[in-house]
Parts: structure tokens; C-alpha cells; sequence
């Protein structure tokens, strides 16, 4: 009854933030019961909640009381498990570690509780209403898509990308890949011939035991071997030498044009950036076809929800790599947690 | 749907600004509320005083009435008492009159005070003695006087003397004194 009153009487006042990779990106939204009285972004140069970020906020929420502050969860321990059984769950995720939550009775999403902790005390200056997983923010963008394709679903942000599988509504597979952690692990084993993937368990089997070796099995294992030359790795790495080589001419002819050496730089992080996501991408789908867990199916389309504004040389990767069809949809993530928010209240 | 890890935290439609206004309407009311019971008590207090002054100034009006009563009747003692004493003091005066009209030769046996009169008793050596010394004073206040003479064995002569006043003099006299 009063709070009936009250939405009458006050605004109510939607705080969305979302943290990119150096910076805080807050959108306000001023809701008069059912209609937009304003909105605004502002992004902030800070890790921190500081002084001007509190002022911020309070500028839209100290003339109501009803106001509502949201944040998409940036823990790197979270993802999205494939059941809703307590029983099953247990194969994806650490129940007692983890805050979990169900969307429809189909799939759950998780995330650890001590990064939840740490997100609530680094934000405890202005406090929290709402914490969501981005995979719900994934799930409800491209609702229309998920209900009716087996698809990878992916959303970009500036420094991570949630990816999910779903056949029909059902997710087959989830994973949240942190692109900086991703990107120092990919540089740092370049030169280990990409074999950190395989486990001690699989060199023990796949070990020889010498006793039990006679000629013809050593014959047979060669025939092996000589699959292994049609590996897409060994292609796509030189695709990528002459993708390189291609970038180089092209820095030479930069160079000479001009001596702006940042135009350069830039040309090599955004290509940096966009290979560091599709190599991401791509070790997420070897994971999802050789893990035993999740139901492998052929996939042969990718939709993204873009919030940062991927080159086209993702696209490109994508479709000529892993022969995906790519759909691209741009997302405004504090307009789709705005919005998230708001249903929460109904 | 509850689709957030943690819950949003309950809006009050109360806002500090909101609690500081109801804190200040509430303290103005409870003293209000403390000032309307306070002189709801007086009133009810002077009212009772009211009362309780009307029933004592009706106790004090019957008072009143009673002492004035009493001052009345005291009043008409104190007036019956002069007159008593005037009465006494005139009768003292009358006496001592009577015993300075007794010449030394001659001894009264008894003496009756009437209210119009006077009756004597007495022995006189003979009839002048009488005649000259104690009738002569005697007719002179009384308007009617008898005597009567009867001889002792000494040869001195009892008398009785009685001595009247007229009533109508008498009459006018206790008026006056009135």
C-alpha cells in the first residue's frame, strides 16, 4: 500500500553498472511508473567506487527513495550449468563455494561467493540491489534466437565474453572466458606447440609401454601421425603467419606515410583483441566437443551481442576458421540491466 | 522472477529527510498532545476548586447566618443582662435608700420589696419617733402609706409600714427605662 503511494508520489530511479576493463561505466535511468523521465551514461577512469562516482549516483537518487542499483557481475569464477538438478550440479560447479540461481527450471547460472563478497564490500559505499549473471543477460537478448536454434551465443564485453550453447532453449554448454587472463596464458605458451590442453592423464594413456610394442603397432602409429599433418591448427596457423605478414606490409606502408606510430599500435591491439577473442572462442568449442559432460552437437551458427564494438575481423576469423555463420547484434549492456532490473521489481 | 544473486534492499517511503519531518510533527504533537492534557487537568482542577470554593462560600453564608442569629441573641442577653443589672443596681440603690431613710432609733424587723411597694416591720420607741423620722420620708416617695402600731412588752411599739405606688407611674417608668 505505501509502496503503491510512494511510486506515485516518487521516481524510481535504475543505477546500472557494469565494469569494463579499466573504467566503470554507470547508466542511469529515471522510470515515472511506466515511462522513461530520462536517462544517462557516464564512464568513470577508476577500479574504485570514488568520491566522483557517489556523486554521481546521488545526483539521480537523493530526491527518491525508491532507487535501485544493479551491477553485472564481474566475478571470473562464474558460468552456466546445463540442469537445475542439485544432484547434477555438482559435475560443473562447487555448490557450497558458489551462489547459484535457476532461469526456467532449465539451466543454472553461478558464480563464487567470495567474489560476490568482494563485489559487495568494493561497492558498499553505495550499496547493491541487484547482481546478475551476464549469461542472464545473454539468455534474455537473443530470447528470440535461443527458443528456435542450436547456436553459440556469445556476449563481448571489453575484457571478457560469456559464451553459452543452446539447442532450443536447452544450454548445452557455458563458459565465462576472462580475455586477460586468457590472452597472458595464450602468449605465454605460443611456443609450446598449443599442448597445455592435454592432461597428464591423457599423456599416461597415450604413452607408450615399450614392452608391448612390436613392429606392426609402431607402423600403425605412424599412419597416425600422418592424420595428425591435416590438423586445422597447423593451417590456421598459417593462415594467421599470412594474416601477419599481410599486417606487417601493412605497417611498413603506415610507417611511411606517416610517423604517427600510434595508428600502428592501435592496428595491432585491435588485432591483438579481436584474435585473442576468437582464440578464446575457439578453445571454448574444443572444450564443448571433447568433454564428455556436455552433449556435443554440431554447431553452425554464432550470434554475438556486441558491447564494445568488434572489428570485422572477428566475423571473419569466426566464418573462415570454424566455418560459422556469424550474427552480430550490438547490446546496451546498461539498458539491458536496466531493464533486467525493472522485471525483477514486477 | 528472481533472477539476481543477492536481494534488493527494502525502500522505505520514508526518507531520513521524511523521518527527521514525522520526528518533529510527532514531538509537536506529543506536546500538543501534553498541553491539551495538562490544561484539560487544570480545567478540571479549577473546576473542582470552583466547587469545592462555591460549597465553601455556601458553608460560610450558612455560618454567617447562624452567627448572626447568635450575635442577635447574644445581643438581646447582653441587653436583658444590663437591664438586669441596671434592675439590681437600682434595687441595691433602693435598698441602701431605704436602710439611709431608718432613723438609728428605730430597729425594721423585716423588710419586703414589692414591685410597687415596699412592706416594713419594725419596733420604734413611740408613734413620733415613727411619725417624724421614718413616714414623713416615706410619703414623700411612695404616693399611699399605712401604718399600723401594736405595743411590745417594753413598752416600745411595733409598726408595719406599707408603702405603695401608684401603677400608672409605675408603667411609665419601666418605658422609660425601656
Amino acid at each position: 500500500m505505501l509502496d503503491k503511494i510512494g511510486s506515485f508520489l516518487y521516481h524510481k530511479v535504475f543505477v546500472n553498472i557494469y565494469i569494463k576493463d579499466d573504467s566503470i561505466n554507470i547508466y542511469v535511468e529515471k522510470n515515472s511508473s511506466k515511462t522513461l523521465v530520462l536517462s544517462d551514461e557516464k564512464n568513470f577512469k577508476t577500479n574504485t567506487v570514488d568520491e566522483n562516482i557517489i556523486n554521481y549516483i546521488n545526483s539521480f537518487t537523493k530526491d527518491t527513495p525508491y532507487f535501485y542499483i544493479s551491477i553485472l557481475d564481474p566475478s571470473t569464477t562464474q558460468g552456466a550449468a546445463p540442469t537445475c538438478e542439485h544432484i547434477e550440479i555438482d559435475k560443473f560447479y562447487d555448490k557450497a563455494l558458489s551462489k547459484y540461481g535457476c532461469y526456467k527450471n532449465k539451466w543454472s547460472y553461478y558464480t563464487s561467493k567470495y567474489d560476490l563478497d568482494e563485489v559487495n564490500s568494493n561497492f558498499r559505499e553505495i550499496g547493491l540491489d541487484f547482481i546478475f549473471s551476464p549469461f542472464i543477460i545473454l539468455a534474455n537478448f537473443f530470447q528470440d534466437k535461443i527458443d528456435s536454434n542450436l547456436s553459440i551465443f556469445l556476449l563481448i564485453q571489453e575484457s571478457s565474453i560469456a559464451l553459452s550453447i543452446f539447442d532450443n532453449s536447452n544450454l548445452l554448454f557455458a563458459q565465462y572466458l576472462n580475455l586477460k587472463n586468457e590472452f597472458e596464458s595464450e602468449s605465454f605458451s605460443i611456443d609450446d606447440d598449443n599442448d597445455d590442453e592435454i592432461t597428464l592423464d591423457e599423456v599416461q594413456e597415450e604413452s607408450i609401454d615399450l614392452d608391448s610394442v612390436d613392429v606392426d603397432d609402431s607402423l600403425d602409429d605412424l599412419d597416425v601421425f600422418g592424420d595428425i599433418e591435416d590438423l586445422d591448427s597447423i593451417e590456421e596457423i598459417d593462415e594467421f603467419t599470412d594474416v601477419d605478414d599481410e599486417l606487417e606490409e601493412e605497417d611498413i606502408a603506415l610507417k611511411n606515410h606517416s610517423n604517427k606510430n600510434h595508428s600502428l599500435s592501435e592496428s595491432e591491439e585491435l588485432f591483438d583483441e579481436d584474435y585473442q577473442m576468437f582464440s578464446a572462442v575457439q578453445g571454448s568449442i574444443k572444450t564443448f566437443y571433447e568433454d564428455e559432460k556436455y552433449n556435443s552437437e554440431f554447431i553452425e551458427s554464432i550470434y554475438i551481442a556486441d558491447s564494445i564494438g568488434v572489428s570485422g575481423d572477428l566475423k571473419s576469423y569466426l566464418e573462415e576458421e570454424i566455418f560459422l555463420n556469424v550474427y552480430i547484434r550490438q547490446i546496451d549492456l546498461g539498458s539491458e540491466i536496466s531493464k533486467l532490473a525493472q522485471v525483477e521489481l514486477k | 522472477m528472481t533472477y539476481s544473486y543477492i536481494n534488493p534492499r527494502t525502500k522505505s517511503l520514508i526518507t531520513s529527510e521524511l523521518k527527521l519531518l514525522f520526528i518533529f510533527f510527532f514531538i509537536t504533537i506529543i506536546m500538543l498532545l501534553m498541553t491539551y492534557l495538562f490544561l484539560t487537568y487544570k480545567n478540571y482542577s479549577f473546576k473542582q476548586e470552583h466547587i469545592d470554593i462555591k460549597k465553601a462560600k455556601q458553608n460560610l453564608t450558612t455560618n454567617l447566618t447562624k452567627m448572626n442569629e447568635d450575635i442577635k441573641f447574644i445581643e438581646k442577653q447582653s441587653s436583658v443582662s444590663k437591664k438586669i443589672f441596671t434592675q439590681n443596681t437600682v434595687l441595691k440603690d433602693s435598698i441602701t435608700n431605704m436602710f439611709d431613710l431608718v432613723p438609728e432609733r428605730i430597729t425594721l424587723s423585716e423588710a419586703k420589696l414589692l414591685k410597687n411597694g415596699l412592706i416594713l416591720h419594725g419596733i420604734t420607741p413611740n408613734k413620733d419617733v415613727y411619725n417624724f423620722m421614718l413616714q414623713a420620708p416615706l410619703r414623700s416617695i411612695f404616693h399611699n402609706t399605712y401604718s399600723s402600731f401594736y405595743p411590745a412588752q417594753n413598752g416600745w411599739l411595733f409598726f408595719v409600714s406599707k408603702n405603695y405606688i401608684e401603677e400608672d407611674e409605675i408603667s411609665e417608668d419601666d418605658l422609660n427605662e425601656d
